[in-house]
């Protein structure tokens, strides 16, 4: 694999990879060497100076700036084809980077690029932020419907510390529009102090305990063609050690996403590396099946396993559609114009081999996907999926079971897109997406992120309360009949939030489903917060970024809940980093400073049903001081974009005692009740076997915050 | 329905006096002046969609040759007389046979004489007609007012169409333009629109603006002002709008079937900023 990865890289163009940026530059200085015509050299350069600043090197491109803008003095271009206002925006965004550069990388601390940008946050080196804050005054001042300059001014004065004091009055952001809803606690970053401060661009992760030793380890990729996948050992005392070579994995790049699953039921969790994404008839990259070898290594399976294709994607889902025990894999293609790449199904031969029956099922559904998840959204023991797609009307799809008399797992099935009927084919645009249960109310529910913004004014507009062309996400209620209810005004998600990678989980252990939002896209002026939404008891969601310290300005990917220190509570892995490589960031681990509310832990073991337990269903009822109260989760991952564990973590607000678990095992068919258990522990729960086993996790502190020098 | 552009919404900007007749206290007012600006730059361009005309030629035309299917000369029979609401007309056998055998007379080059007989009978046929297509505008407005079917067509046409809806009930989709500047209730722009009635084919030319129009913000459409602010230059846009975000309860434009749903296909050229005051 890392031979065949190498050989794509080498032998693909740059020139038509505009991520490529760094060489992009030499070929577009080279070309520009080589041209004499003034119009075509005009072009050029403007390309180069682009590309300087995608490339990370604001000052040269600052520098070609001027000399095109010198050009077209010289060469008496007319004022309206000048684009002056394009122009100005691209100094500004030269200067803000430089700052960006000096500070925020060159400096990093936690309150780096944390919007609202305070404290540590602010820039010591100044000179970017201030040249920034000259450009953006008078490109505003020209144009004053420049909603792009106006929300890039705030954040300049943001990173000088004089926010909201010296911003003119005219152009200010009110503050009080970035305040949160409830006061969630301030989750510290504490990647730097662990170990998992991981640079890179956009990637995926996977929050998992590959070796079973109780602890999660952290599996990162980056989607950059030379981008590293990186395997963290948690060591269980508040470090984590980098075993990336040790694992087998060096020289395994590129990976937009991951997704984990017990393929080969033998109880380790193995990882789906899925490339390619964004990059259309020059990602034409295969996805890696890396088998956990349960030593803490790995081995690329990915021909063995009759895998290897060549698609571009970035999201898959396994999930067990025949029921016979075994995960099967559906991955969702992305598809635009003459290049076709539709989706495949990987049916599992229970032999460490799949065999590819998209065509045969009817699903072999061609768009630019973005998403795919499972659930078994009407409850008829069959998994279900859900597709997300780019350019189109989302896809439902009913799993009617077996098409004909044979009803072998092997048999032709029959899926049936009911998005339509059950209302949800919105929003138009659309990235991420999953299921879950956010009102508890036993029936699996929709969240679907919509994505597409004309600039970073889109988001300005919609936090001004103005008019915004964003996408907006779905929030779509399960009603229990085969349709769905959209409830996204309701509950307060009517907001233009530009998600890419988000997952969820429990913030504070109350039970409801919270999620954070990795946000932004690949335009330079796209400097965003990462969004955080608390769940106020299944009626609606309340905006925690700014109080828990969650606003990451920089491009946000994959995300994963995990309980990593065995605290009893969910701490958040966040990939940060965009697309072009002057988007090269540090992830962030929010450590949960916990809540006070009790939890309950479950691994589960499937027999009959996949032993990851992928699908199962989990009932908790619980006496509270209101009364009884009923707690539902889906095992698996979470989201299409980051993966948390599959051990199931589950908050129980102020329950007093567990009443029992209800667990459904989809393959069985039974309902598993589990009695006995005590609140804040971890058990291991096998199928069929009424008795859990109790597991001690050993827990440790953070570290300290290192003391500044 | 709660539009976004409200009376209680001062911060909104100064385009709140503008508004449809509906939305003010004096009935008087039978044409909005917000209506003003986009009727002048609209009624101007009334035509504009007309075929271009062309040159006349002194040579009979040639005889068909093609193998084109006595189907197809059927079906352009069909449609004639569909259009023309011919069999609404309540024809008699006898009276539909005479008129086909008119047509071949014509065809033949003996057309029966136009006389003081057929000329009242045609004046009968045309009141008819008139009855006719006011009653299926009535029926068209009638079948919006109807619960829900405002709804239903939204849904389905945000569905066809890839739009998203504002808290207003605009229907909406935007193709990104450059980036950056867009326009504020204030500012004057620069644009091109094609309008349709709400089965987005039938063409609306006198809210059409084929050419470059400059306009006010200010005097625009209320579902039309919402959507613009939402757009960058040289983007294009799909505005769908209910009535309450078009003319609501005032006046309707001539031919324009009121209490329905207007679509506009919208490209905004340029953005000439008001000042702002520091």
């Amino acid at each position: 694999m890392v031979a065949l990865l190498q050989r794509i890289t080498r032998e693909a163009d740059p020139l038509r990879n505009q991520f490529r940026n760094a060489e992009q530059v030499m070929l577009l200085r080279s070309v520009a060497a080589r041209t004499t015509a003034t119009q075509q050299l005009f072009s050029i350069r403007m390309q180069l100076a682009w590309q300087l600043l995608s490339a990370g090197k604001p000052e040269e491109a600052l520098a070609e700036y001027e000399v095109v803008k010198q050009m077209m003095q010289t060469n008496n271009v007319p004022p309206a084809d000048q684009r002056e206002p394009d122009w100005l925006e691209f100094k500004a965004m030269c200067w803000l980077r430089m700052g960006e550069q000096e500070n925020c990388l060159n400096d990093h601390n936690a309150d780096s690029c944390l919007f609202p940008i305070r404290n540590g946050g602010v820039h010591k080196l100044q000179r970017g932020s201030r040249g920034a804050v000259t450009v953006l005054k008078e490109l505003l001042t020209k144009y004053p419907g420049e909603l792009r300059a106006r929300w890039l001014l705030n954040i300049a004065y943001m990173t000088l510390g004089e926010y909201p004091d010296k911003v003119p009055p005219q152009w200010l952001i009110d503050p009080k529009l970035f305040t949160s809803d409830y006061d969630i606690k301030h989750f510290p970053d504490v990647a730097n102090r662990v170990g998992l401060d991981v640079e890179g661009l956009a990637g995926g992760v996977v929050l998992e305990d590959f070796d079973n030793d109780g602890f999660l380890d952290v599996m990162v990729s980056g989607w950059g063609v030379n981008s590293q996948l990186r395997l963290f050992h948690n060591n269980g005392d508040g470090t984590f050690t980098e075993r990336t070579e040790e694992a087998g994995l060096l020289g395994l790049t590129g990976g937009l996403n991951l997704i984990h699953g017990d393929y080969n039921n033998d109880g380790l969790m193995d990882v789906l590396v899925l490339r390619g994404a964004w990059l259309g008839t020059e990602g034409h990259y295969p996805c890696s099946l890396l088998r956990n070898n349960g030593d803490f290594t790995f081995t690329d399976v990915t021909e063995e396993a009759g895998l290897l294709r060549f698609r571009p994607t970035n999201s898959a889902v396994w999930f067990d559609y025949n029921n016979d025990g075994w995960l099967d894999l559906f991955i969702a293609n992305e598809s635009k114009g003459r290049d076709e790449n539709p989706c495949e199904l990987f049916r599992n031969n229970g032999d460490g081999t799949f065999t590819e029956c998209a065509s045969e099922h009817g699903v072999d559904f061609v768009g630019f996907f973005k998403g795919v998840v499972s659930a078994d959204f009407n409850n008829d023991g069959r998994p279900d999926l859900l597709l997300s797609r780019l350019d189109g009307p989302k896809v439902l799809l009913r799993n009617d079971g077996p098409a004909a008399a044979d009803k072998s797992a092997r048999a032709r099935w029959r899926f049936t897109d009911v998005a339509e009927a059950a209302g949800v084919t919105d929003p138009p645009s659309s990235f991420t997406c999953w299921f879950w249960d956010y009102d508890n109310d036993g029936w699996p529910d929709i969240l679907l992120q919509g994505y597409g913004i004309q600039d970073v004014g889109d988001v300005a507009a919609d936090y001004l309360g103005l008019p915004s062309s964003g996408q907006r996400p779905k929030l779509f209620r399960n009603n229990g009949d085969g349709t769905f209810t959209d409830v996204t005004r309701e509950c307060g998600l009517n907001k233009v939030l530009q998600t890419m990678g988000a997952n969820f989980g429990d913030l504070d252990n109350d039970g409801w489903l919270d999620f954070y939002a990795g946000t932004g896209s690949p335009g330079l002026d796209v400097l965003i917060p990462n969004r955080m939404f608390r769940n106020n008891g299944g009626r609606q969601f309340q905006e925690v970024t700014a109080s828990g310290g969650f606003g990451q300005l920089q491009k946000g990917h994959g995300i994963a809940f995990g309980d990593i220190n065995n605290s009893g509570t969910q701490d958040i892995y966040s990939v940060v980093g965009g697309a072009v490589e002057t988007d090269f960031a540090h992830s962030q681990l929010f450590a949960n400073p916990g809540h006070g509310n009790n939890w309950l832990k479950l691994k589960l073991e499937g027999v009959k049903t996949n032993r990851a337990a992928i699908g199962a269903r989990i009932k908790v009822v619980v006496e509270a001081n209101e009364g009884e109260r009923v707690i539902h989760r889906i095992v698996g991952s979470g989201g299409s974009f980051g993966a948390s564990p599959m051990r199931q973590e589950i908050g129980l607000g102020q329950a007093r005692i567990i009443k029992r678990v209800e667990i459904f095992w989809p393959v069985s068919g039974i309902t598993q009740m589990v009695t006995g258990l005590k609140l804040n522990k971890f058990y291991h729960v096998r199928e069929g076997t009424d008795t859990p086993t109790l597991v001690e996790l050993k827990s440790f502190p953070w570290p300290a915050a290192r003391q500044p020098a | 329905m709660k539009p976004t552009i409200s009376p209680s919404a001062p911060e909104k900007g100064p385009h709140c006096c503008l508004r449809p007749p509906r939305f003010q206290n004096g009935p008087g007012i039978t044409l909005s002046v917000r209506l003003i600006g986009l009727a002048m730059l609209l009624l101007s361009t009334i035509g504009a969609i007309v075929a271009e005309p062309t040159a006349p030629s002194a040579e009979p035309l040639a005889a068909i040759t093609e193998p084109y299917p006595p189907a197809a000369f059927a079906a352009i029979g069909s449609s004639f007389a569909q259009s023309s609401h011919l069999p609404e007309l309540g024809w008699d056998e006898a009276q539909i046979a005479a008129f086909i055998e008119g047509v071949r007379a014509a065809f033949r080059g003996k057309g029966y004489p136009f006389d003081d007989t057929a000329r009242l009978v045609s004046a009968e046929m045309g009141r008819r007609v008139q009855q006719i297509v006011a009653r299926e505008k009535q029926q068209t407005s009638d079948t919006f007012a109807q619960p829900g079917r405002l709804e239903q067509y939204m849904k389905e046409t945000r569905k066809r169409l890839g739009l998203q809806q504002s808290d207003s009930g605009l229907g909406y989709r935007i193709e990104p333009g450059r980036g950056g500047i867009r326009p504020r209730p204030g500012d004057t722009i620069v644009i091109t629109s094609i309008a349709t009635a709400a089965d987005g084919t039938t063409k609306l030319p006198q809210l059409t603006t084929p050419e470059r129009v400059r306009v006010k913000m200010a005097d625009l459409l209320p579902g039309f002002m919402e959507g613009l602010q939402m757009m960058t230059i040289d983007s294009h846009a799909i505005f769908v709008l209910p009535p309450t975000l078009s003319f609501g309860e005032g006046e309707w434009p001539q031919g324009v079937d009121r209490g329905t749903p207007l679509v506009f296909w919208v490209t905004l050229h340029e953005v000439i900023s008001a000042p702002v005051s520091p």
